[in-house]
């Protein structure tokens, strides 16, 4: 019950305006998997080379629906990731896609 | 028909040749660079242009004072004393005479190298044309210097409107070098010195030396 | 041959060589001496002591060790040593974006009477769009602190982000992100010593972008000069000079050289061997009048050309510029939304929120007289209608011994002006009453207008502006400097708009021509005739 409450409150989140995670926190949580990453040696360097601005809202809506997350490597790391993190980063990803108001790129 | 023998006399000096050749060379020269720069055409290029007119130009200046020195100290410089004798039959022999195979009503001679019409071009080309083109030319050239004193578009008017005079001349001069007895005799004469005329002409004694028989 | 014909003949041969020789240094357009051009030599010595040597290391400084939650903090704690600066900078204009640096007189400056055709008005500091490129922090324009970092941090990093970052993690109660806030912090503590003079970007971040987008404005400012090489411009090269905008723009008390409005950046044009106190802004002050080597030609164009027109043959090599923009387009809505639309070059050739825009890229300057000091319409000016209303244009003429020949890049559009009162009116653009928001331009000027205190009439129309930038940037190598035959030649000449000078190759006089032409095919046509008579004719007679 709780489990099919939480998967519709998921997809919820896809349905409406855009996901309504904390888009905020998804910046740093996203950073964080790139830093131990990088730690890890599997990446060049700690800052991210995919940003938001390199895909429109509805590409990062088709990888984050169906959690394609292979082109940003470091598969273990994004597998470690509980659900509500995947949820702000998407926010983050979403809210600054390449045709959203406010588009950003990671320094 | 008197006898029509031709004989060579020496009329023209290594000098005189060479300033002759050499001057036509730089006015050529310059008419050419001087059309590019006035826009007429593009052939070396505007900078190469002005460069080249620029250094013919004062070349020219300086080596025509050596062109006076000479007329002067040679005593040349009688051949342009104008002379309106004959220049009347010179003109109608050029108009019409010449086209009825007549013989020149004038023939050189060392004392009178240029018949009356020559002498007249000559002279206002030397004494007239050339200074006052070379005064523009170096005034054009120094303009800069000058602090807006002169207006460059009435100098370089005048400069080109003389540079067209000139051009007029070159064509008209280079054609009436053909009216010799053959076409190539007149430029022969300006190369080797030696001019043909009729031996009926008056030679004065003092020439005899100068007298090739043929 | 006898030895003295030989003898001759070998003078005549040496004669002939050596003029021609001569003749020949005539072609070569530099020497082989390999000695260097006075410009380049003068300039060489100018920069030769630049090294700077500083007496501190900011990673040291106690007064920046510090958990900053706000930039204000930050400005604190650099006044703490550096006590006046504030002061000091206050009386500048990056800070009160006047043109005459006091607040009694707000004819000319962004926080004026000033428009322009781009996004027109400043609104007297009101239109917070605006104030994103202020030197305060937050967008409080003159009533906030000033940000030393915008200018004086060479990181790059976005404090502004990370401050509201930190207040938000703060209030949300969320264990996880208290953690994320000693991040930061930490991260914040680092970059902060990263102080230095202002660098390229610094300068860049706001001049690359003004008018709304990467070289709107300028032409010969954006984001290319941030990492150029020398072929884009030789003095800010990487591979070149690496000069930074402080090196030419000579700064005293925060005052920077260069500022045009009305008077001009410079009084006179003087070089450091006249006044090596002189502000070095102008090409003069360090390259001197007369650069140009053994080309004295050269050398006689600079009292009347200016470096920039023969130096800089096209501006926006790189990134292009835009060269149009239509305010009277703006506001087309798609299903009830804004939009844009993008063009060649992949730049924006509409947006609802400006209007319609032309980039273009390699273009060519426009050449006007230029004294050093523009005119300027401001909003406060009557203006004819009628006519092509020039919001900025050089002043100058040929009488005038200061002006010389100058490029310039000219921006053209179309914007409101009053109908009754006939002046340029200052639409507000951003926020809740701006045009962004409401699409009511009527309502956007009632707005804007109040701010700068001009009365509106309430009815307005459109009118055609341009306004012109002085093309100083993207200085290419001198293999590149324009050929002589650009300007002097008669058509399609690049100064075929100068008048009241005669320009060898670009100017003649059509009736010395006419008389000069006819005379000479004439004589052509006289000789033709003639020869061709005595050829017939003579050869008859002769048997």
């Amino acid at each position: 019950m709780v489990f099919m409450f939480a998967s519709v409150s998921f997809s919820a989140a896809f349905a409406s305006e855009g996901p309504d995670g904390n888009k905020r926190k998804g910046k740093y949580t996203y950073r964080k998997v790139f830093k131990a990453c990088a730690a890890s040696g599997e990446v060049e360097s700690a800052t991210p080379k995919i940003s938001p601005a390199d895909k429109t809202m509805a590409q990062w809506e088709e990888i984050f629906q169906n959690k394609n997350f292979d082109e940003f490597g470091c598969r273990d790391n994004w597998t470690g990731l509980s659900d509500n993190d995947i949820l702000d980063i998407y926010s983050y990803f979403y809210h600054h896609a390449s045709d959203s108001p406010t588009p950003a790129k990671c320094q | 028909m008197k006898d029509k023998k031709i004989i060579k006399i020496y009329l023209y000096t290594r000098y005189e040749r060479f300033w002759h050749w050499l001057q036509a060379l730089m006015i050529i020269c310059l008419i050419t660079t001087g059309l590019e720069i006035h826009g007429t055409f593009n052939l070396l290029g505007f900078q190469t242009a002005v460069n080249i007119h620029n250094f013919v130009g004062l070349s020219w200046l300086i080596l025509f004072a050596f062109f006076v020195f000479w007329l002067f100290t040679t005593g040349e410089w009688k051949q342009y004393i104008p002379t309106t004798k004959k220049l009347f039959s010179v003109v109608l022999y050029y108009a019409w005479g010449i086209f009825q195979g007549n013989p020149h009503p004038i023939q050189k001679s060392k004392g009178a190298k240029h018949n009356p019409l020559q002498r007249l071009t000559y002279l206002g080309i030397s004494a007239m044309l050339l200074p006052v083109q070379m005064i523009t030319g170096l005034l054009y050239y120094l303009y800069n210097d000058m602090s807006g004193v002169l207006s460059l578009s009435i100098l370089a008017g005048i400069h080109t409107l003389i540079a067209f005079f000139l051009l007029n001349f070159l064509v008209i001069h280079l054609y009436m070098t053909t009216t010799g007895h053959s076409l190539f005799s007149h430029i022969a004469g300006m190369i080797t010195g030696w001019e043909e005329v009729y031996e009926t002409t008056q030679i004065a004694d003092w020439e005899t030396q100068a007298v090739k028989k043929k | 041959m006898k030895p003295r014909h030989f003898l001759k003949c070998c003078i005549a041969v040496i004669a002939v060589t050596a003029f021609f020789c001569s003749v020949q240094a005539v072609f070569a357009s530099t020497p082989n001496n390999g000695e260097e051009a006075l410009g380049r030599k003068l300039a060489k010595q100018a920069v030769k002591g630049s090294k700077r040597w500083s007496t501190i290391n900011h990673a040291k400084a106690d007064a920046l060790n510090s958990d900053f939650t706000t930039g204000e903090e930050i400005t604190k704690a650099c006044l703490s040593c550096h006590s006046e600066a504030a002061t000091q900078f206050h009386k500048s204009i990056h800070w009160t974006w006047l043109a005459s640096g006091d607040k009694s007189d707000i004819r000319y400056g962004k926080a004026g009477y000033s428009v322009n055709n781009f996004c027109i008005s400043g609104n007297a500091m009101e239109d917070k769009g605006c104030l994103k490129c202020h030197t305060s922090w937050n967008r409080k324009g003159v009533k906030g602190e000033v940000n030393c970092l915008k200018c004086h941090n060479s990181s790059g990093f976005n404090f502004i982000e990370a401050f509201s970052d930190i207040k938000a993690f703060s209030e949300d109660g969320d264990p996880e992100t208290d953690e994320m806030v000693k991040d930061i912090q930490q991260e914040i503590k680092q970059e902060v010593t990263r102080v230095t003079f202002p660098t390229r970007k610094n300068c860049g971040d706001c001049h690359f972008k003004g008018g709304g987008g990467d070289g709107v404005k300028h032409g010969d400012l954006d984001t290319s000069l941030t990492k150029p090489n020398r072929m884009l411009d030789v003095h800010m090269g990487i591979d070149g000079k690496n000069f930074s905008c402080t090196r030419c723009h000579t700064t005293v008390d925060h005052n920077i050289a260069g500022r045009i409005y009305t008077n001009p950046a410079v009084a006179t044009r003087k070089s450091l061997i006249e006044d090596d106190l002189a502000p070095k802004i102008t090409c003069v002050s360090c390259h001197s009048s007369a650069p140009h080597k053994n080309d004295s030609k050269m050398n006689d164009h600079t009292d009347v050309v200016s470096c920039q027109a023969c130096h800089i043959p096209t501006f926006a090599r790189v990134n292009p510029t835009m060269m149009w923009w239509d305010w009277t387009k703006a506001g087309k809505l798609k299903d009830g939304k804004p939009y844009h639309e993008d063009g060649p070059f992949g730049k924006p050739v509409y947006k609802s929120i400006k209007g319609e825009f032309r980039w273009e890229k390699n273009v060519m300057p426009e050449y006007f007289w230029f004294n050093g000091s523009l005119t300027s319409t401001t909003a406060n000016e009557v203006i004819d209608p009628a006519q092509i209303v020039k919001v900025s244009h050089p002043v100058g003429d040929k009488t005038d011994p200061e002006a010389r020949i100058y490029p310039f890049k000219i921006h053209r559009g179309k914007q409101p002006y009053d109908k009754i009162n006939k002046k340029l009116l200052a639409p507000m653009l951003s926020g809740k009453n701006g045009f962004w928001t409401t699409f009511d331009m009527n309502d956007a000027i009632e707005h804007g207008n109040k701010t700068i205190g001009i009365p509106y009439s309430g009815e307005f129309d459109y009118v055609e502006t341009t306004y012109a930038f002085p093309i100083t940037h993207m200085v290419a190598p001198k293999e590149n400097a324009l050929n002589c035959t650009q300007c002097h030649t008669r058509e399609n000449s690049r100064l075929a708009n100068i008048t009241g000078l005669y320009m060898p190759g670009r100017d003649k006089s059509d009736l010395i021509d006419t008389i000069g032409w006819i005379l000479v095919i004439g004589a052509l046509a006289g000789v033709l005739i003639h020869g061709i008579g005595r050829f017939f004719i003579r050869n008859g007679r002769e048997g």
